[in-house]
């Protein structure tokens, strides 16, 4: 009996040791996470526009009709807003 | 001391003759050498005089320069004074030109109308069991108006415009060609509201997120000219409302994509609930007609929506993947139901690789033959050559194309006379002349069940996108 104490507390302790191990890791982890960039029009504009066709250059419209165009492509191809005005911005700094 | 001094002096002399008397002969000058230096000599000293003379002249030019800078300044200095005096003065001056009235009103350009779209024509010939001469067998031109009206409002509608040959019916029941007949069908015509940064109201004929096909399949998009099979058995558009929306999700450019919708839903050709019809020739058709209606034929319309997810791990690379699906009466009385279930998913692996594919599910209720379930699936894959990085002509503007699809009508072929399912292969080359005009090519190969024999089909077509 004193004998199965004995393993129990040692298997307890070595599995609190092993709950603060990876609790401790996990939150040494969290801090080491490097901040998550945020993405620009141009990288915005590969990841969704190519998807379906191929690159349509800035030059081939002006600022108010990328605005019109821009807003199409928000709901056909459901853009969140926000994205949407990211690649706006991209296609009339570089029309 | 006085000898002393003498023989001194007398060596010396005689050291100084036995060293002149020493002195080589190659140390004697001639007359012609002589006369050389003495030449050299007396042009080194001319250039010397004019090289000094030309100093003189620089130093007197800079006096003169430092002289005319001196007087500019002092030029410059009395303008200035002049020009501040000027703008003090007309400072304190009253306006003389009035403001232009409010009443006059210039034209301004609007820039909010957009016209957009694509053109298409085709080359096809088809062998096997509908064997055909080769034809230029279809034309389209689609444009897309866009108007917009404000930050939160646009108007878009899109058509279709084909040619077709025209006919003309002739003696004993026999119909005959003749001219061409121009076919012009509203693809969708929709009012957009952005009514905030989560939410769109969209209202009008509206193209139907079921699947991700018809949404992204416009002509100068699809890289091989043909629709797959089992998206005919699908309501392609329909009139109603639509809510729908994105959240990002994070700042990697993951979203998820929500629809909802009421449209009234698909239809019956002779308003039946039966699953067959006969057409004019006494040709056994489908019953349910998939383009929908103008009008509501039921007791209610249709309801249906699709969730999706999108993750890009980077530019090129990413995965996205939705579940979409409608439900609703299709037959005029109301007591049959029509349900459709679709699973899209695309992937894209570098610029130069995507597969994408749709399992498509419907579930329709008759009421001749029960429950039927027409369904099918269709994957289609694209490598461009320009990975390679080869320099040779024509290449690097190339892609491969495969594509795979197969069609369950869900109704025997004893029934309708046709296969109930057929097999397509298609493999298809794209050549992009430009970025938005594009030369399609692709062999078609269609196998059927039911012994009904195989067809096959070469295809060309010439798409621009505007």
């Amino acid at each position: 009996m004193k004998d199965s104490k004995w393993i129990l507390l040692r298997f307890a302790f070595a599995i609190s040791i092993g709950m603060v191990l990876t609790c401790g890791s996990g939150r040494a982890g969290a801090q080491n996470e490097k901040p998550v960039k945020k993405l620009d029009g141009e990288q915005l504009y590969a990841i969704n526009c190519s998807r379906c066709h191929s690159e349509r250059y800035p030059t081939e419209r002006t600022d108010a009709q990328w605005k019109t165009i821009l807003m199409h492509m928000q709901v056909r191809a459901n853009l969140p807003p926000e994205q949407a005005r990211k690649i706006l911005k991209y296609m009339k700094d570089n029309n | 001391m006085k000898n002393m001094m003498k023989r001194m002096v007398f060596t010396l002399v005689a050291i100084s003759l036995v060293g002149f008397s020493c002195v080589p002969n190659s140390w004697a000058v001639t007359d012609d050498e002589f006369h050389t230096l003495q030449k050299q000599v007396q042009d080194q000293s001319q250039l010397l005089q004019e090289l000094l003379k030309e100093h003189q002249d620089d130093q007197a030019e800079i006096q003169s320069l430092k002289d005319q800078q001196g007087q500019t300044e002092q030029k410059t200095d009395e303008i200035k004074k002049t020009a501040d005096k000027a703008v003090e003065v007309a400072s304190q001056a009253q306006p003389v030109v009035q403001p232009v009235s409010a009443q006059v009103k210039v034209p301004v350009e609007n820039h909010n109308f957009v016209l957009a779209g694509d053109a298409e024509v085709q080359y096809v010939k088809t062998g096997g069991v509908n064997k055909t001469h080769g034809s230029f067998q279809m034309a389209d031109f689609a444009p897309v108006f866009l108007y917009r009206a404000g930050d939160k409002v646009l108007f878009e509608a899109g058509f279709d415009t084909t040619l077709s040959n025209g006919s003309l019916a002739l003696a004993n029941n026999v119909t005959g060609s003749s001219g061409t007949n121009t076919s012009f069908d509203l693809t969708f015509a929709q009012i957009d509201y952005l009514f905030n940064d989560y939410l769109t109201v969209i209202g009008g004929k509206m193209i139907l997120p079921l699947g991700t096909y018809n949404e992204r399949g416009a002509g100068w998009l699809n890289k091989i000219a043909d629709d797959p099979l089992p998206r005919s058995l699908l309501i392609g558009e329909g009139i109603g409302v639509q809510l729908r929306g994105a959240k990002a999700l994070g700042d990697s450019g993951s979203m998820v994509t929500y629809s909802a919708y009421t449209t009234n839903g698909g239809g019956s050709v002779d308003g039946t609930g039966n699953a067959t019809t006969l057409d004019s020739n006494n040709n056994t058709i489908n019953n349910f007609d998939p383009d929908g209606n103008s009008t509501n034929m039921h007791r209610r319309p249709s309801e249906g929506g699709r969730l999706g997810w999108f993750y890009p791990w980077k530019p090129h690379y990413d995965v996205e993947l939705g579940v979409s699906g409608q439900t609703g009466e299709w037959d005029n009385a109301g007591k049959e139901l029509w349900n459709a279930g679709v699973i899209d998913a695309a992937i894209h692996i570098s610029p130069y690789f995507e597969t994408k594919g749709e399992y498509i599910y419907t579930r329709e209720n008759t009421a001749d033959l029960g429950t039927i379930i027409p369904q099918g699936w269709w994957i289609q894959s694209g490598f461009k050559l320009s990975a390679f990085n080869w320099d040779v002509p024509l290449i690097p503007s190339t892609e491969l194309v495969f594509r795979y699809d197969t069609i369950d009508s869900g109704i025997n072929n004893s029934i309708t006379g046709v296969a109930q399912k057929s097999y397509r292969y298609t493999p298809g080359i794209v050549y992009y002349i430009t970025n938005s005009l594009w030369l399609e090519g692709s062999y078609e190969k269609i196998y059927n069940s039911d012994g009904v024999k195989s067809s096959d089909q070469w295809l060309a077509q010439l798409s621009y996108g505007f």
